[in-house]
């Protein structure tokens, strides 16, 4: 059954046909649930309203856009309008989210040795340092980096301004940059232990 | 030095290294920290663009408990259903069911049941404790909290019609596994009063109510005439 | 084009055979009450169903509309008991297939197969070998081996075992309560293995070369380790859990994410070689 026919079936209530479209979109959905919110039972929660909302709505889908395109955008809106009826003081982009950042983000320290990143962090170790940002960051940056979406759409769907996006996510690349510079720290001092403890 | 690094991280935060004016591109050109900041950042940024097309998948609890749910609002029916005869589709070796009343209200406390599971899972964990110890306090319980408790939790395969003129080692299956879950609950149960601030104890306990509402769910499933469909 | 095939089994059990040309990776449906349900793969473009029916109580329809085949027995009379209902499947599909199977109790195996593959049963006990694809299975207290699978395998169970023998899997998501839970392959990079349960033993084998990082909590029980690891290379260090036995570290470089966890079982983390 290609999507289009499980698009068609499911706008008559074919329960084979939901499912398909549950199996070819649930991964991506819940991956984005999961990155927003950094909680999988919130996470599931999530993932399921998105596509009750989106089965309820689905005869309303005429095809103007691509379907992935129009779930996606449904599920990030079921995402945010959780996160603002539940913590809106502590994910609102018009405040500093970072409860250790009080002035303006993450800034460099000039003169600082820099580890480049390139060839020396991995998947894990971004997945990682993502789930340790403040939710505003990830938020944004979770939106921008990891989904794709344009300042100007993350501003219609967050209802802030695009400048506020644009700040926000440079204080996330800032703040992972940090993180993983960090953990490449931690593996540095690992090996020159194990070296040290191997070679007395 | 320092307040060009300074406004050049500002452009930056404004638009891609690409659409930098010239004079920004001058100054990553001579500036080491600007440029490994600006390769960071891209690092960063393509990874983070790798991760988006990877899925995770869900549980599969999630379908289960979805469908519940679009089946309780009619969203779908089975395609079969339309096209053969009552007569046919309705006999089956699965007794038939003879009062959907019935039916439609014990599936609407396992609905019940899972929603409440997950009010529960993400209730602060005083309100667990509490909702875990009501027996023993006379202060009162939330409705919701006592039709899960009264209603669902202590429902056992025997309180499910149908089910019972079933094939025999489906219904033993059931029944076992049933009084395995309810025991699960039991020992979680007093873990969680023991160690309210344990939060694996309060996870396990969370799945076992899970599993309790989808064993109710599977079982009133293929009590349902036509079960297996 | 939609065809629809009703067949009734005769009262003795002779093996009705039916063959549906398909295209690329047909969607197989099989629903069943009890019996054997064994499904190969062959090269054809075609998927043959055959069964026996002893009772001859029990009747198999069979439907083929685009690249769908779908296979369901239904009792033709009231009160049919397990026994009399039961059928015995034997079905072959292209290696490309996506499969669903729902059933309550006999033996499901499957063979050689490659492509996404759902499996609902309450005890039917499940093998599958040479599979390829995202495997996901639901029972209650039926067990699953899975001999050389590859891809990615979601299966949860009440009392059931799981047995994970000499897999590729890279995304690994098991849980049963009461039953024992055995991995023993590699762990692929970048590869997440989740493996819970209440009760039983979770056991895993490792190789001296395999590179993961490792969270192992049982609640009240055990873990027992033979490994030697690192502290977590991967950026933030894991708080040690204050309940119950925890082990947290990495092997070799950690690629691969393992997180093992029970209420009251024993975990082990054992060497392969």
């Amino acid at each position: 059954m290609t999507e289009a026919e499980a698009i068609r079936l499911a706008q008559q209530g074919d329960a084979g046909a939901f499912e398909r479209i549950y199996r070819l979109h649930s991964r991506r959905v819940y991956a984005l649930c999961l990155r927003m919110v950094g909680n999988t039972a919130e996470a599931e929660d999530l993932t399921q309203d998105a596509f009750l909302q989106l089965f309820r709505k689905i005869g309303t889908f005429r095809g103007e856009s691509a379907f992935s395109t129009w779930l996606h955008r449904l599920a990030v809106n079921v995402v945010l309008m959780k996160l603002r009826k539940k913590t809106l003081p502590e994910t609102s982009l018009e405040e500093s989210t970072d409860p250790e950042d009080e002035s303006s983000g993450p800034r460099r320290e000039i003169g600082a040795p820099d580890l480049l990143l390139t060839g020396s962090i991995d998947r894990v170790h971004l997945e990682r340092a993502i789930e340790q940002l403040p939710p505003g960051y990830r938020q944004v940056f979770v939106l921008h980096d990891v989904q794709g979406f344009e300042h100007n759409e993350i501003a219609g769907l967050m209802e802030c301004s695009i400048g506020n996006s644009k700040s926000q996510l440079h204080k996330a690349r800032m703040r992972l940059r940090e993180l993983l510079q960090e953990t490449l720290r931690d593996i540095a001092r690992q090996e020159r232990q194990a070296a040290k403890s191997s070679g007395s | 030095m320092n307040m060009q690094c300074e406004q050049f991280e500002q452009l930056l935060e404004q638009q891609d290294v690409g659409a930098l004016p010239k004079p920004a591109l001058a100054h990553l050109e001579a500036c080491e920290a600007c440029r490994a900041l600006s390769a960071d950042f891209d690092v960063i940024h393509k990874m983070a663009l790798e991760l988006g097309n990877e899925g995770m998948a869900p549980p599969e609890r999630v379908w289960i408990s979805l469908r519940n749910q679009l089946e309780a609002e009619r969203l779908i029916h089975e395609p079969q259903a339309d096209t053969q005869s009552a007569s046919h589709a309705r006999l089956g070796w699965w007794a038939v069911f003879q009062r959907p009343a019935i039916a439609g209200a014990f599936l609407g406390l396992v609905l019940a049941a899972a929603s409440t599971v997950s009010y529960l899972s993400n209730f602060p964990q005083t309100a667990v404790h509490s909702q875990l110890a009501f027996q023993q306090e006379t202060s009162p319980v939330p409705a919701a909290d006592s039709v899960f408790k009264e209603e669902v939790l202590t429902v056992g395969s025997d309180s499910i019609p149908g089910l019972q003129r079933q094939d025999l080692a489906v219904t033993a299956s059931i029944q076992r596994n049933l009084q395995i879950v309810d025991n699960f609950i039991a020992i979680c149960e007093k873990s969680v009063r023991e160690q309210p601030d344990n939060q694996m104890a309060r996870e396990y306990l969370y799945g076992a109510y899970q599993q309790k509402a989808e064993l109710l769910a599977t079982a009133m499933n293929r009590s349902m005439p036509g079960g297996l469909q | 084009m939609a065809g629809f095939i009703l067949a009734a089994s005769p009262a003795h059990a002779d093996r009705i055979e039916k063959h549906f040309p398909v295209q690329s990776k047909p969607k197989i449906t099989v629903r069943n009450s009890s019996g054997r349900i064994q499904v190969k793969a062959w090269t054809k473009n075609e998927v043959q169903v055959a069964w026996t029916n002893k009772s001859g109580k029990s009747v198999v329809e069979t439907e083929a509309a685009g690249n769908r085949v779908e296979v369901a027995t239904r009792a033709n009379e009231d009160d049919v008991s397990a026994d009399d209902s039961k059928t015995d499947f034997e079905i072959t599909v292209p290696v490309e297939s996506e499969l669903s199977v729902r059933t309550n109790s006999g033996n499901v195996t499957v063979d050689s197969v490659h492509g996404d593959m759902t499996f609902d049963t309450i005890g039917a006990n499940l093998q599958l070998s040479d599979v390829n694809g995202y495997m996901v299975v639901k029972t209650i207290d039926g067990s699953l081996v899975c001999n050389r699978c590859s891809g990615k395998l979601e299966a949860n169970s009440i009392s059931g075992n799981v047995q994970m023998i000499s897999p590729t899997l890279d995304s690994v998501r098991v849980q049963t309560s009461s039953g024992n839970i055995l991995f023993d392959g590699s762990f692929l990079s970048r590869g997440i293995y989740i493996m819970k349960n209440f009760s039983g033993t979770i056991e895993v084998h490792f190789s001296s070369s395999d590179s993961f990082d490792v969270n192992a909590t049982s609640l009240k029980g055990n873990v027992v380790n033979q490994a030697t690891f690192k502290p977590y290379t991967h950026g933030s260090s894991h708080p040690a859990s204050k309940w119950g036995q925890s082990l947290f570290g990495t092997m070799n470089e950690g690629h691969a994410k393992v997180e093992l966890s029970s209420f009251s079982g024993t975990i082990k983390i054992l060497k392969r070689d």
